[in-house]
């Protein structure tokens, strides 16, 4: 296990704050309050240990997987949280162990499902206020557009956020997620993408309108996070990150799509000319 | 079925190939459906070409070899690019692609591709489809990646210490989406002869405790580099008027590769003494020191490179005032990149060009006239050369000089 960082370009993660204007974000801000105020959200995250993303030196911290709780549940408990779901009739009771819910299945969790799990099996949602402004169907799916749009309702609710996300510089947007984070909760430090395997450095935009999300990068138990302070940044997702624990209430957009090829090129000619030649070792 | 219709089926066909998935180009079609049909006569000629076009690279890499001084007096290499070609030397080939053109005075050349050749993937993707349609015509392509799997193979072995561990490492440019399919068609290729393949950016790059470059912390034994070699170096503008200061070069990564292959634990595949060949300039030491050829590749250059000189080697006032006949290119310009071609543009910008150009980094190449199909397209023909020898071929076709926008086009062979 490497304690360095993968990073871009040799940095940790590339602070975008330079090329992207973020003087709107005090407006986006009371946009996004407001808007999320009267919106229905969603709960996510509760199943990152049993996709295995989860960072092994955080594997018994204690938070209980979704997944896992469902699988020991007796065939009564399994009853009432199935009869939560949206078509409890298409789940074989006979095969349960094999049939899996929450994010990236065909099965997501229901308002009523999440609380279920919370309340009586003690899951940890560590996502507990998300709103999609625009879907894609799998995580896979992320960074092509073909077909997609804001939804009439993130263009209603959180228009001037709609608006910065068309202005960024993507040729095409495949998914835009708004993470809000609970006083007091944490997400656990995981990663979306194993390193070596993935063709390339997933090209997302993440923004923090509101200051005090301390979102975080660690490679090893060991390592000091580097905590990302910058309003609006690219990480590389295959180094693990989370959110530390604050007693208030943080949100951040992850925006996937593919970049501009003249905005990557800059980018990178940026962090060539920060670069210094390493000293002799 | 219309011809959207048509080319829908063929874009789906081709993307369930899994190596290209991206028949469209901002919109507009990259394929050619129908393919283009040679005389094996024809293919016969243009392997010839591409193979006598690979051994004049190789007495370049000799003769520099020979010359060291050549590398900074003729070259102007900065000292990190000697150091790829000290330490690699007279090592620089594995794979390369010769773009070979028809004109009335017979085959011209404008470059031999030796650093991070391109266009692989869709050759052989083209090729198998178009060969499915006409199983009666061969398709050039079809031994490619036998070819360049052997080739890797016995790179290896010849330049690591045995035992090694069948891993390979693809290293290229991983934060941005160019040449996805030229990495899906090499993994593919190394994980059915049974590598194991790990992708990175030179950024990902490290060695073990052996000595053995690491990719992402797992050690390989072979690196096939997909990242140009001036990229690795102090990288600088070649026109005098961008104020933007040098970069450094990638230290740690190079100390990584190099040290990892000069200690025989890793090899690099195309090696780093492309850094010679790959430099434009190389090809004006073929007519400025053509003396110092062998009497064969000097009839070679003679036929089919075109005449070619430093910059500063010419009259100033004759390259200015002969616009029409030359090209400029930059030492290290991708194709299209850096490339001014003087009937291209007006007297006022060529002058301008001729000004800018940063002193010692560009070459002035004659301009030739290639032949033009009936539809007034120029053909490409981009013979691969894998270890020497002519090994598959990659047609592109548009109006006026290969870019981005050219058409992919298959090709098939007949009797
Ligand atoms: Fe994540």
């Amino acid at each position: 296990m490497s304690a360095r960082l993968w990073g871009i370009w040799g940095d940790p993660y590339v602070d975008l704050s330079e090329v992207i204007d973020t003087s709107c974000f005090g407006a986006l801000d009371r946009e996004i309050t407001l808007g999320l105020a009267g919106v229905e959200t969603e709960g996510t995250g509760a199943t990152l240990k049993w996709m295995g993303v989860v960072a092994p030196w955080m594997m018994d911290d204690g938070h209980r997987d979704a997944m896992e709780a469902i699988r020991a549940m007796s065939d009564e408990d399994f009853e009432d949280f199935v009869g939560l779901g949206d078509d409890p009739g298409s789940v074989d009771r006979a095969r349960r162990h094999e049939v899996t819910f929450g994010d990236e299945t065909d099965r997501t969790f229901t308002r009523a499902q999440q609380r279920l799990l919370t309340l009586r099996h003690g899951v940890y949602f560590p996502w507990k206020c998300c709103y999609h402004l625009l879907s894609n169907e799998r995580w896979d799916d992320k960074h092509s557009g073909a077909g997609k749009g804001f939804s009439d309702e993130a263009q209603e609710v959180f228009p001037r956020t709609v608006d910065f996300v068309r202005s960024l510089p993507f040729t095409e947007v495949g998914r835009c997620v708004l993470f809000g984070v609970e006083a007091h909760d944490h997400a656990p430090l995981h990663r979306d993408t194993e390193p070596g395997q993935a063709l390339g450095v997933a090209q997302s935009i993440n923004f923090a309108p509101r200051p005090g999300k301390r979102f975080y990068l660690q490679n090893s138990a060991d390592a000091e996070p580097v905590v990302v302070d910058r309003p609006i940044y690219w990480f590389n997702d295959m180094d693990y990150h989370g959110v530390l624990a604050d007693p208030f209430f943080r949100y951040s957009l992850r925006v996937d799509g593919v970049f501009a090829p003249s905005f990557a090129r800059d980018l990178e000619r940026r962090a060539r000319l920060r670069a210094r030649p390493a000293p002799a070792r | 079925m219309t011809a959207d219709e048509r080319y829908d089926r063929f874009a789906a066909r081709l993307s369930a190939g899994g190596v290209v998935i991206d028949p469209w180009l901002e919109g507009s079609p990259r394929f050619r459906v129908v393919p283009l049909v040679l005389p094996a006569e024809r293919w016969r000629a243009l392997a010839r070409v591409g193979e006598q076009l690979a051994a004049v690279y190789d007495e370049v890499c000799a003769i520099v070899a020979d010359d060291p001084a050549l590398l900074e007096e003729f070259f102007g290499l900065t000292p990190v690019q000697r150091a790829l070609w000290l330490t690699s030397q007279p090592l620089w080939h594995g794979i390369a692609r010769a773009d070979v053109f028809v004109t009335a005075e017979g085959f011209a050349v404008t470059e031999l591709n030796s650093d991070t050749p391109t266009g692989e993937p869709e050759a052989v993707e083209l090729g198998r489809l178009a060969a499915q349609d006409h199983p009666d015509l061969r398709d050039p392509n079809e031994g490619l990646r036998e070819r360049f799997v052997t080739m890797a193979e016995a790179l290896t072995a010849a330049l690591v210490d045995a035992p090694y561990p069948r891993a390979a490492g693809i290293v290229y440019p991983t934060e941005f989406t160019e040449d996805l399919s030229l990495v899906r068609l090499y993994r593919k290729w190394l994980t059915e002869a049974g590598w194991e393949v790990v992708l990175g950016s030179p950024y990902n790059l490290g060695r073990d405790d052996e000595g053995r470059a690491t990719l992402f912390d797992r050690p390989v034994s072979l690196l096939v580099r997909h990242y140009k070699t001036d990229w690795w170096t102090e990288r600088s503008s070649a026109w005098s008027d961008e104020t933007i200061p040098d970069a450094a070069p990638l230290t740690e990564a190079l100390e990584a590769a190099l040290g990892a292959s000069v200690e025989r634990k890793t090899a690099v595949l195309n090696p780093f003494g492309a850094v010679v060949p790959q430099n434009k300039r190389a090809m004006a030491l073929m007519w400025e020191h053509v003396h110092r050829f062998s009497p064969a590749s000097q009839s070679v250059i003679e036929r089919i490179v075109p005449f070619s000189s430093r910059l500063e080697s010419l009259h100033a006032e004759q390259v200015r005032v002969q616009r029409e006949q030359w090209v400029l290119k930059s030492d290290f310009g991708a194709e299209g990149d850096e490339v001014v071609i003087g009937r291209a543009v007006t007297q006022e910008e060529w002058e301008k060009c001729l000004a800018l150009a940063r002193p010692g980094r560009w070459i002035a190449q004659r301009y030739f006239e290639a032949e033009a199909g009936a539809d007034g397209e120029t053909v490409n023909y981009g013979v691969f050369v894998v270890a020497g020898e002519a090994a598959g071929l990659y047609v592109r076709a548009q109006p006026g000089a290969t870019d981005v926008h050219a058409l992919s086009v298959p090709v098939l062979v007949g009797p």
